[in-house]
């Protein structure tokens, strides 16, 4: 266990350098920068805005200074016009960011902070929406099979994973805000903003979690242990809640990982349908805005979300069926 | 003779060898053709895809409204049905820019045929006047070139890379193995969108240089479907290695060009075959996803994601037009739809063993 660990953190190092090197080298490599527009800028201006964001430095400098976690700035900023001894920052090392490009009064972390809660509830409120209508469906399915209920699951499993998120956004919305007029049509604030999108962004994955749930019941239903409790006179709701379950979602556990990863992505487009402030906004604002330091920002964190995940997800699988061992790192 | 030797029951060799004819082995293939014939929903998703392919290849023959001519008008129209209003005359050449020297004739015998006719507005107008049957037709073409091009790109690298991994095997399959492990750990979408802004940027002087935006774009996305590709490959390529019909191919004596060829390729063709299939909606999906972002298809092109973003700005509580929402919708879920369907047609037809148990 120890061992799988070290050998995950090793290559969870070498994947997160080589994102920030990969991501900071063609965000330089790309001639221009934030600070171009169409109106020309005083020089003295445009001398001052490179010194700040230290794009006055030699690059290998930059990138240093960008890795942390020390500090090259020995001034701290504090030269600068208007300096007060902020600008200076740890680097992404230690968990900072840098200063935004463009929202010139906010850093990257702050930003983040801000943003990241609302993005992480939208992405619980998904998942439990992909859990729940997909773990009964698949159950559901796979106990009435071949019936008219598991054919049109089946139906709804196939429509929904080939659908893309924002059109069954757009028919939510249609249908639940101007139809039926439950919820909000968008914004943020109260949990019933949450409930459409979650469902907008999770109904993909409930699609395949069906699947996966079906297949994986259909396989255990037709173990000896099963018929072992039917025959010695479990009452069959005990059968299917005590020893079918635990072992049909298991394809389910690992397909969470790559779930959590597809949430995280999809919340892009969710959030900018229902208006929703979170990471997912900013990374499109930034990357049409190009606020390079925010992109590179959001880049890397959800690249450490999404292995940390992963690992998780490897992790609570051996303890769900002990027959699997951790080899492979 | 042969026959002295081994019993025939009494009977020539010669018949026998007539009776044997009849009986035809069954290759891969055709195994394949017959259970994807006897699956009634990959067969009509194959009929549909064909249906969409004809109609998207042949846009410009259809005397469709030009999807980019404006009329400004205060509001989007509504459809009117054919019974309603079956068409109407009025379009030039002029309506369209930059066509290729096929679509130009295509539209030359278009003109040729129906004349100055096209049809009415049978699936409404948009917010700016444009037709949206039109643009739906128009945009499968850009969304159906993406998906093919980024599914090649992914084949190309895929197969190449995975078949390399699979042959050479031992420490060098190692470490190609390890890399694709670090890229699939890694949320490429993310990364392709940063890339995308970054090239976005510098689109201008890209096209001074003779490279098209969209064509970097197609690239790009091809870049990240690779990576499935290459696992399954290589697991395919290692287990055909050791397998004991390639050995007995090998005992026999045949050279390593015909292991090569007649019995690896085949049998690793199958399974590329299917992972294409699910491959293009999955870039389909993402081509729709990269434009409605405003990072992926850029006006006055239009594709289905671009419809998409439409689509959306179309829906607002005073007043939502029903019409920018429910075609694109519907065209976008049946294409992918039959994609899907048609995709796990293919693999249950070509490898049972990864065939789900139902």
């Amino acid at each position: 266990m120890l061992g799988f660990l070290l050998r995950r953190a090793l290559w969870f190092a070498i994947t997160v350098w080589i994102v920030i090197t990969v991501s900071f080298f063609l965000m330089r490599a790309v001639p221009g920068g934030p600070f171009d527009t169409d109106r020309a800028i005083d020089a003295a201006i445009e001398k001052n805005l490179a010194a700040r964001y230290h794009l006055d430095w030699p690059l290998w400098k930059q990138y240093l200074q960008y890795l942390g976690p020390f500090n090259l700035d020995e001034t701290h900023g504090a030269t600068l016009a208007g300096g007060d001894g902020s600008s200076s920052f740890g680097g992404v090392l230690v968990g900072d960011f840098g200063p935004s490009f463009k929202y010139r009064d906010f850093s990257v972390n702050d930003i983040i902070a801000q943003s990241l809660p609302i993005s992480i509830a939208l992405g619980t409120v998904a998942l439990a929406w992909a859990l729940l209508l997909g773990l009964s469906a698949g159950i559901l399915s796979a106990v009435w099979r071949g019936s008219g209920v598991d054919l049109g699951l089946r139906l709804a499993a196939t429509t929904g994973i080939a659908l893309p998120n924002f059109v069954v956004a757009l028919f939510l919305i249609v249908l639940f805000v101007f139809e039926v007029e439950l919820f909000p049509v968008a914004g943020w604030g109260s949990l019933s903003h949450l409930a459409l999108p979650g469902l907008a962004l999770g109904g993909p994955f409930a699609a395949y979690i069906a699947r996966l749930t079906r297949t994986g019941m259909l396989e255990v239903l037709s173990q000896e242990y099963i018929r072992t409790a039917h025959a010695k006179g479990l009452p069959p709701r005990l059968v299917l809640l005590r020893h079918a379950i635990r072992g049909g979602i298991l394809p389910v556990v690992s397909y969470l990982g790559p779930a959590t990863a597809g949430i995280l992505t999809g919340s892009l487009v969710i959030e900018k349908i229902f208006a929703i402030p979170g990471t997912g906004t900013h990374f499109v604002n930034s990357a049409l805005n190009r606020d390079y330091t925010l992109a590179m920002g959001v880049t890397i964190l959800y690249t450490v979300l999404v292995y940390s995940l992963n690992t998780l997800v490897d992790l609570a699988y051996t303890v769900l069926d002990p027959r699997i061992e951790l080899e492979e790192a | 003779m042969p026959g002295e030797r081994w019993d025939l029951g009494g009977r020539d060799l010669e018949e026998l060898l007539v009776e044997a004819r009849e009986f035809k082995g069954e290759s891969l293939w055709q195994d394949a053709r017959r259970r994807l014939l006897a699956n009634r929903s990959a067969l009509v998703s194959l009929v549909v895809l064909g249906v969409i392919g004809l109609i998207s290849f042949g846009a410009p023959l259809l005397p469709l409204p030009s999807p980019q001519a404006l009329d400004l008008q205060l509001e989007p129209q509504p459809p009117r049905p054919p019974w309603v209003e079956l068409g109407r005359g009025g379009w030039t050449a002029d309506d369209y820019d930059e066509l290729s020297a096929l679509d130009g004739l295509m539209l030359r015998t278009r003109a040729y045929l129906f004349g100055d006719w096209q049809t009415g507005r049978w699936f409404g107008t948009d917010t700016m006047g444009r037709d949206v049957l039109a643009r739906i037709v128009w945009g499968s073409r850009v969304s159906i070139v993406v998906a093919l091009v980024a599914t090649l790109c992914s084949l190309v690298i895929g197969v190449t890379y995975g078949a390399a991994a699979g042959l050479l095997g031992g420490r060098v399959d190692n470490a190609m193995m390890r890399l694709v492990d670090i890229l699939y750990s890694i949320p490429f979408i993310f990364l392709v969108i940063f890339v995308l802004s970054l090239i976005m940027e510098r689109r201008s002087e890209l096209e001074d240089m003779g490279i098209r935006f969209m064509h970097v774009f197609y690239v790009i996305l091809g870049l990240i479907y690779w990576l499935t590709m290459a696992r399954v490959v290589r697991g395919q390529v290692l287990s055909l290695k050791s397998s004991e019909f390639i050995e007995a191919a090998r005992v026999l004596g045949a050279s390593t060009r015909r292991i090569l060829f007649a019995h690896l390729v085949p049998n690793v063709l199958s399974i590329v075959i299917v992972y294409l299939t699910l491959t293009i909606p999955a870039v389909m999906l993402f081509e729709a996803f990269i434009s409605f972002l405003g990072l992926g298809v850029q006006p006055p092109d239009v594709s289905w994601g671009l419809l998409a973003v439409d689509s959306v700005e179309a829906i607002n509580p005073v007043r939502s037009y029903w019409w920018l929402v429910a075609p694109i919708s519907c065209a976008m879920g049946a294409t992918l739809l039959a994609l899907n369907v048609l995709g796990d047609g293919l693999r249950d037809a070509l490898d049972p063993k990864l065939r789900e148990k139902d």
